[in-house]
């Protein structure tokens, strides 16, 4: 039921970065009214929170540090968006992408290992101790993400024999890959809210380090850095249903309305899910991947593998 | 202009402050806290993020050298106002709020900023620094003090000083390597930290080689306002420390809405809110915590050895063997508990638990147990330490006996 | 037209880039300027056609500077990263040496008669380098990529100075293990 995909013309893809903006608000506007019910306020104002915090950073000025190095500073700051942007290009809109890569599920891999650079650039750019400590503890929780991320990006790939992402949503006509693939979807999400720094795997931006990667930073770059998260939640989000959902498929609505439903609700469990469990340690954490979470990633791709060749 | 003016309006809905609190004025920064939380605003977590600086209290020498520091730190647009009676709470902070949208003073005030008239420019002497006291998020401050520079350069460059700051010196670390060795204090001033501790760590990696403690006073301890001494009041006391504690180590573990919880309990029992369900929300919240695997797996084999646990563990009948093996998390579930036990009693029955402990007497013992401590815990396990302490820097700043090495 | 020019343009960011590793002052520059190379010469790759070796070298090349910076700080500690300094030895022979390749490989690619083209591209590239590369030899290939991790976790299992009998106790029985940070499943 799903038309094959169609690459649009690049003039098309202005509107990729305010997509993506639009929903990395929305989301934004959903964890703000979380916080805004927690305290007791009502949730219209929490979901104005946003817009707000947006204003305010707008109007701050940038701080600057002794011997900062500015330029390396301001390239991991801006870059989060820009790598966001770059994910969502192979991303399908029902039958409509930006960019139909044969090898479109690598380029999603490759712009995610960009975030490590970026983090890091920001937590070393800054010259503050607190800062450092937050870009190493991200590399040192992306270090244990990482290998159990990439095979779960593979067993999709293995079931549709391609990496190209239109293939990935054409083989699940039949069957989502949700349901006979849950483990690689799970530490797809897992590793999705890992490398946005985020909820459990905040530990890069914690409060016990004072903020860590956001210590120094304000105005301008601060609101790039919030921002570029988000965008990157979002757009892992966004991956997530054409990998393991089904893509646009569903009943009644167009593809690409699905596309959005979907998306939406998988942004809003990540929202959810932010404040809710406590911090995960990575240094306690990198035995738990490597021991226990990698090898279910392996198995996962040999059962895909046996299923794929038996049928 | 209409956009200016816009953004103003909308920014003013929501101001980050950072809040200074002086040793004994913690009823004030409770009360600070909840005013912003009832307004929606938010904490700030380092100087960058904040508009307001709110300081909570009458502080000392030191401490205000402290909060001038952080004061030259905040960018703008800034404001600060003094929280000394929770009467004008609310008129302050619609002040200052106006004050953050006056364009013009805060225009001047950035000119004023750019163009320091003083010859002493703060930024730049990195000396002078060494003496001043000042938060661990300080890039001002010697971030790279070391003892002697580095020798590693082969071009001949005669005592290289990025920014003024000499570069630090390397040392063997725990694990073996040669990493460098920073000198950074962490505090006055940090989010979820005693009031006025200044912990002046050596730092190698992110590992903690050796520390040293001491608290900065307020500026007379005998104006802390102090509440009735009855029974009533000294329970209630209790339980708001108690819950204040929890919610910090709850905050500092990650786990926002168990801290948020804790915090409007804190809330409901300071305000003299009816609590008559206080005993089940306060259980409910420690079976929460009780229940949390991934907290315990996060808490799990940080020990505090014999300081703290006698008055407040939850294992009161244990014998001093087993001392040793009380985690974390274990006093987090006994303060919870504790805070249960109290808001049930109607009288002022003390719990056996506490009988016969002295704050100071504890406060000191833990002040002076806290270097040993943290010894060789890297940054994220020292602060879980010393929120799990529960050090009452109050009661060390009354008696005066401030430091100690 | 246009991918003429965009080579060029990627040719020269990559060399520039890599002179850069060596005239930048900080090591944090040198690691990121090496980056750029890489990901010039990915991006060349996937102009070429080789899409997914393009692509897997731009993400491999990344990841490996990223985790150069966890090397950078444990072995030369923050200070190669803050002043002016001087990583060369011997310039005068490895000068020698850098453009003597250069011209080599230069001259080899200018001057040799690269036959003309019989046939059109195959469709599935990737996989037809794969095969002509690798060829019957594909399986060996294939076991050799875990018996290099393997090789590399014990070669770093052997280096630790701290051995079983340190972590367990004399009879291997201690549990937890005595580590100075108390790992996550206690192994």
């Amino acid at each position: 039921m799903t038309e094959p995909i169609v690459q649009v013309s690049p003039g098309w893809a202005v509107l990729a970065p305010l997509g993506l903006l639009l929903f990395a608000l929305a989301g934004a506007g959903l964890n703000g009214a979380l916080v805004a019910r927690s305290v007791g306020r009502p949730l219209r104002s929490g979901a104005r929170a946003p817009i707000a915090e947006v204003a305010r950073l707008l109007r701050q000025r940038r701080q600057v540090t002794i011997a900062a190095d500015v330029l390396l500073w301001r390239i991991g700051a801006g870059g989060l968006v820009v790598v966001a942007t770059l994910k969502i290009l192979v991303i399908p809109l029902g039958p409509w992408t930006l960019a139909d890569l044969d090898v479109g599920v690598v380029w999603f891999n490759t712009m995610d290992v960009m975030i490590w650079a970026l983090f890091w650039l920001v937590g070393w750019g800054a010259n503050s101790a607190h800062a450092l400590v937050g870009g190493y503890r991200f590399l040192s929780l992306a270090v244990s993400y990482e290998l159990p991320l990439m095979f779960a990006l593979i067993t999709p790939a293995v079931a549709a024999r391609s990496l190209r992402v239109g293939d990935v949503v054409a083989a699940q006509q039949d069957l989502w890959f949700v349901i006979w693939m849950p483990v690689a979807f799970l530490i797809f999400c897992g590793s999705v809210i890992a490398f946005s720094s985020w909820g459990p795997f905040a530990t890069a931006v914690g409060s016990d380090i004072a903020g860590g990667l956001l210590t120094d930073v304000s105005g301008v770059d601060r609101l790039l850095i919030l921002t570029g998260r988000y965008a990157v939640l979002t757009a892992g989000a966004a991956f997530a249903v054409p990998l393991f959902l089904g893509g646009g498929a569903g009943p009644l609505l167009p593809d690409w309305l699905w596309m959005i439903v979907k998306t939406a609700l998988v942004l809003a469990a990540f929202v959810a899910i932010r404040y809710r469990v406590p911090t995960i340690r990575p240094d306690r954490f990198a035995e738990v991947a490597w021991i226990i979470v990698l090898p279910a990633a392996l198995l996962q791709v040999l059962v895909v593998a046996i299923i794929v060749m038996g049928s | 202009m209409g956009v200016t003016s816009l953004l103003a309006r909308w920014a003013s809905t929501c101001v980050h402050v950072l809040i200074v609190e002086v040793p004994g004025w913690d009823e004030s920064r409770m009360l600070l806290e909840a005013e912003l939380d009832r307004r929606g605003w938010r904490i700030a977590l380092s100087p960058a993020d904040a508009d307001l600086l709110a300081v909570c209290g009458m502080p000392g020498v030191e401490l205000r050298t402290a909060s001038d520091l952080l004061w030259n730190q905040l960018p703008g647009p800034r404001t600060r106002v003094s929280v000394t009676t929770p009467v004008t709470l609310s008129a302050l902070l619609d002040a200052a709020v106006a004050h953050l949208g006056d364009d013009s003073r805060q225009r001047n005030d950035a000119w004023v900023r750019s163009h320091p008239v003083a010859d002493k420019d703060p930024t730049a002497d990195a000396g002078e620094h060494e003496s001043m006291v000042h938060d661990g998020m300080s890039t001002e401050d010697a971030d790279h003090g070391g003892m002697e520079h580095g020798d590693m350069d082969h071009g001949g460059m005669d005592m290289p000083m990025p920014g003024g700051i000499p570069l630090a010196g390397g040392g063997d670390d725990r694990d073996g390597l040669e990493m460098d060795v920073l000198h950074v204090p962490l505090g006055p001033v940090l989010p979820h930290w005693p009031p006025g501790l200044v912990v002046d760590c050596v730092l190698q990696g992110d590992v903690i080689v050796s520390a040293e403690a001491r608290v900065l006073e307020a500026s007379s301890p005998e104006e802390v306002p102090t509440t009735a001494v009855t029974d009533a009041a000294d329970k209630r006391r209790r339980i708001v420390r108690l819950c204040d504690d929890a919610a910090k180590l709850l905050a500092l573990a990650g786990w926002q809405t168990a801290a948020q919880t804790a915090r409007r309990l804190r809330d409901d029992e300071l305000l003299g809110v009816d609590i008559t369900d206080h005993v089940a929300a306060l259980d409910r919240l420690r079976r929460r915590v009780e229940r949390s695997m991934l907290l315990r797996w996060s808490l799990k084999g940080i020990y505090l050895g014999e300081i703290g646990v006698g008055a407040r563990a939850d294992t009161g009948t244990a014998p001093p063997e087993n001392l040793a093996s009380v985690d974390i998390r274990h006093h987090l579930i006994g303060w919870l508990r504790e805070a249960a036990f109290l808001a049930g009693t109607s009288s002022g029955v003390q719990p056996p638990e506490t009988s016969g402990a002295d704050p100071a007497r504890e406060a000191q013992d833990a002040l002076a147990a806290l270097p040993e401590l943290l010894r060789g815990a890297d940054l994220g396990t020292a602060r879980l330490l010393i929120a799990g302490l529960g050090l009452d820097t109050a009661a060390l700043a009354q008696t005066h006996e401030g430091t100690h090495d | 037209m246009l991918i003429v020019v965009s080579f060029w343009v990627l040719a020269v960011v990559s060399v520039a880039s890599g002179i850069a590793v060596f005239v930048v002052d900080s090591m944090a520059r040198a690691t990121y300027a090496l980056a750029v190379s890489f990901i010039a010469v990915g991006i060349m790759l996937v102009m070429v056609g080789l899409e997914y070796i393009g692509i897997i070298t731009i993400l491999m090349m990344v990841m490996e500077m990223a985790i150069m910076a966890v090397y950078m700080v444990m072995f030369m500690g923050m200070n190669p990263a803050l002043m002016p300094m001087d990583m060369t030895h011997g310039k005068r022979w490895s000068a020698v040496l850098a453009v003597g390749t250069f011209v080599l490989l230069a001259a080899g690619a200018l001057l040799i008669p690269w036959p003309a083209r019989v046939g059109a591209p195959a469709v599935d590239l990737t996989a037809s380098l794969g095969e002509a590369i690798m060829g019957p030899k594909m399986l060996a290939m294939l076991t050799i990529s875990p018996v290099l991790f393997a090789t590399i976790i014990a070669g770093l299992v052997i280096v630790n100075p701290r051995g079983r009998y340190d972590r367990w106790g004399d009879d291997l029985k201690r549990r937890p293990p005595n580590d100075p940070m108390r790992g996550g499943l206690g192994q």
